[in-house]
């Protein structure tokens, strides 16, 4: 029929929201989902209305005494995850606790968030917590119904400040043992469950609402998600059951001249309510209220944040993750630098000199007159790292330096080195002073490995003779070193570890 | 395709599936059913009531790399609102329905029911296996038949009552079955999003 055909509605202009009398005060409502909506709410005498073929039905009122106003205005339009969105009906939800609904939790996971919360438990001094279940306070929070005629509906749900963006489902979710639910390819954990009663409503709604409606609700966690199932504690209508002819002697129902006539089955009256309950299945996500205000374009404030949202993700997570990497790459850096220097080896002397430089007349050694030294041969090994050279002597207003040659014998190479010792001391108006130090070390890379000798000078003005140490000392034990780098690197990623503890103690249980 | 001519306006009706066996005529709205190569004028047909779906007898669209073109419509009452049943045929000409509800679309395959002596002691939660795939059965919904447009494989006319068998599985998965002038007929598919299907030729709707 494509060409020749047009359907009978594209003579008629496409629709337009629609504006409808209220049968209560006559006040002029607007319809904003038409074909979708079966509640409408009027919005001057608070009047639920019963969309149906005939027109509006008076089908109850809204329960509080005030008229709640709806944080996003009904009408309004924001854009989320990709798209527009208009607010179509507003409700306001009781949730009450009672341990007749409680299901056991299942034992703590092994995440990092589950061991938290176990370690948490063990601090915390409730000892009896785990066999009393004890129903935590009711509590109110208010759902937005979204609409978009292409995709559907969803739901933005406010509770003490939190806001969480859901999605209501098709399909329904894997059980898994320990009260665990897979829902595409995602684990929930069992968290609570509460009866939850209608106290407001305003806007419209794609079911039939009345003001103390129940349900019961489940929820199931996996930070930022919930999975939820709500069970409508309502029972359905009485036309559930076909009446044929071959079920009339079971059933009861009959024949009339319209044909088989549907009536309720005895059977409903005696089946327990689980059977006709309607389930409804959704997922919510944590949704920051900034991104609430800037997709509808509110101003004015929002309810600040009352503790922390059992679904609430870390603030900031890439942040706090990046920097315990970074800390993480930090010490596996550290460790492996300190390898490759050999710092961690036990340090090993291979030279240990000690001999007197015996004093001359003329007090100064210089290096005309300054001795030949050569020590015995030593052997430097293949580990790559660093040597060390102690020099130690008693100077006292005096110096001494050492003029070095570290000589491989094998290959003849040798390194220069030259170090002092100086000390000196005295008295002035600032009271008693020094300078210098009679012990010093030096630090340089190990030449290859081989046998070596040190031959050396040494020149002095010190009075006296002078007793010298002089060490070569293979891999410098620097282990309080790495300890203190180690603690420089891990300072950032304790500061996280410490607010990611405090952030999940002030979560709710 | 098939050419005949509405008995009531003269219009031409154009056939699209072999599979069609009543079609209304869209300028007369005539309920015309097809007996041996003639059609028979059936009664008339209200406009159904507009409202903001966006489907359309017309609309084409591609599910699983098969082109499909909506060319039936059947719009039913229930207790809480309505909700349409889409006759689809495919590229190849096979039948599909595309059930819409709420904004949400299930793209469906008429299945064989292997035994029907369970349905009317069906109950919400139970569960059912049709075709190797196991569903719970979650809701029942007993409906009112109000308006149908385009060209349907059965004859129906409004004002007829039914009963619809919601069955919902894992991974998407769905399947309905249908109950209406005593005969069961059951249909196995998936949900899927608007922006799977990619569909043209929309309805338009003001202010969206």
């Amino acid at each position: 029929m494509a060409g020749k055909f047009v359907h009978i509605d594209k003579k008629m202009s496409p629709p337009k929201v629609e504006s409808l009398s209220c049968p209560k005060c006559g006040g002029t409502i607007t319809l904003r989902a038409k074909g979708y909506t079966k509640t409408l709410v009027c919005q001057f005498c608070q009047t639920i209305l019963d969309v149906s073929q005939s027109g509006l039905n008076i089908s109850g009122f809204t329960k509080l005494n005030d008229v709640v106003d709806p944080l996003i205005p009904l009408g309004t339009r924001g854009k989320l995850h990709g798209t527009l969105w208009e607010v179509i009906g507003f409700m306001q939800r009781r949730g009450t606790f009672s341990p007749f609904l409680h299901q056991q939790k299942p034992p703590f996971s092994l995440t990092a968030g589950g061991l938290l919360t176990a370690a948490l438990d063990i601090i915390s001094d409730d000892d009896d917590s785990d066999d009393v279940y004890v129903p935590p306070p009711p509590f109110v929070w208010d759902e937005y119904l979204l609409f978009n005629p292409y995709k559907g509906f969803r739901w933005l749900s406010e509770c003490k400040g939190h806001w969480n963006y859901i999605v209501t489902l098709h399909d329904v979710p894997e059980n898994y043992p320990n009260h665990i639910l897979r829902y595409l390819n995602v684990n929930y954990r069992y968290y609570e469950s509460y009866e939850a009663k209608v106290l407001y409503v305003a806007g419209e709604f794609y079911w039939q609402v009345k003001s103390g409606d129940t349900a019961e609700i489940s929820d199931y966690l996996n930070k930022p998600g919930i999975l939820t199932l709500e069970e409508s504690t309502e029972k359905t209508s009485a036309l559930t059951r076909p009446q044929t002819q071959s079920t009339a002697l079971y059933i009861g129902g009959h024949e009339t001249e319209a044909g088989t006539y549907l009536r309720p089955s005895p059977l409903s009256e005696d089946v327990s309510p689980l059977v006709n309950k309607e389930q409804m299945w959704s997922l919510a996500e944590y949704i920051e209220p900034e991104e609430v205000i800037s997709a509808f374009k509110l101003t004015g404030d929002f309810p600040s944040k009352i503790g922390i949202a059992f679904n609430q993700p870390l603030p900031d997570k890439e942040t706090y993750t990046s920097i315990l990497k970074t800390s993480g790459i930090g010490i596996a850096a550290l460790l492996v630098f300190y390898t490759i220097f050999g710092l961690f080896i036990e340090p090993k002397i291979i030279l240990n000199a000690k001999f007197v430089v015996p004093s001359t007349e003329s007090h100064v050694i210089g290096l005309e007159n300054a001795m030949d030294y050569v020590s015995p041969p030593f052997n430097i090994d293949k580990h790559s790292g660093v040597l060390n050279l102690v020099l130690q002597a008693p100077v006292n207003q005096s110096w001494m330096e050492v003029e070095a040659s570290l000589i491989n014998d094998t290959t003849g190479e040798s390194i220069e080195i030259q170090k002092g010792l100086e000390y000196y001391s005295g008295y002035d108006y600032d009271g008693s002073w020094t300078e210098g130090k009679d012990r010093d070390e030096m630090t340089f890379s190990k030449p290859e490995a081989g046998q070596y000798h040190l031959s050396f000078k040494i020149t002095t003005n010190h009075t006296g003779s002078l007793p010298v140490k002089m060490q070569l000392i293979e891999g410098v034990n620097s282990f309080s070193n790495f300890l203190f780098s180690l603690l420089l690197v891990a300072v950032p990623a304790i500061l996280v570890l410490l607010y990611m503890f405090l952030f999940e103690a002030r979560r709710e249980t | 395709m098939q050419l005949s001519t509405c008995p009531a306006c003269g219009a031409e009706i154009r056939f699209k599936s072999r599979f069609s066996t009543m079609a209304v005529c869209s300028f007369c709205q005539s309920m015309l059913v097809r007996k041996n190569e003639n059609l028979h004028l059936q009664g008339k047909m209200a406009v159904i009531a507009q409202d903001l779906s966006i489907l359309q007898v017309g609309t084409k669209g591609v599910y699983k790399k098969q082109s499909f073109e909506i060319i039936g419509q059947l719009t039913v009452r229930w207790q809480d609102g309505f909700w349409e049943e889409w006759y689809v045929q495919e590229e190849n000409g096979t039948q599909a329905w595309i059930a819409q509800a709420l904004g949400f679309f299930s793209y469906t395959h008429e299945i064989q029911l292997p035994d029907t002596q369970f349905l009317p002691f069906i109950q919400i939660g139970q569960s059912i296996s049709l075709k190797d795939q196991s569903y719970v059965v979650s809701d029942i919904k007993s409906y009112i038949v109000e308006g149908i447009a385009g060209e349907l494989p059965f004859e129906i006319q409004p004002g007829l009552e039914g009963l619809s068998i919601d069955c919902r599985s894992t991974e998407s998965k769905c399947a309905y079955i249908d109950f209406n002038q005593n005969n069961y007929r059951a249909y196995a598919g998936e949900n899927v999003d608007f922006e799977a299907l990619s569909l043209t030729n929309l309805r338009e709707i003001d202010g969206w």
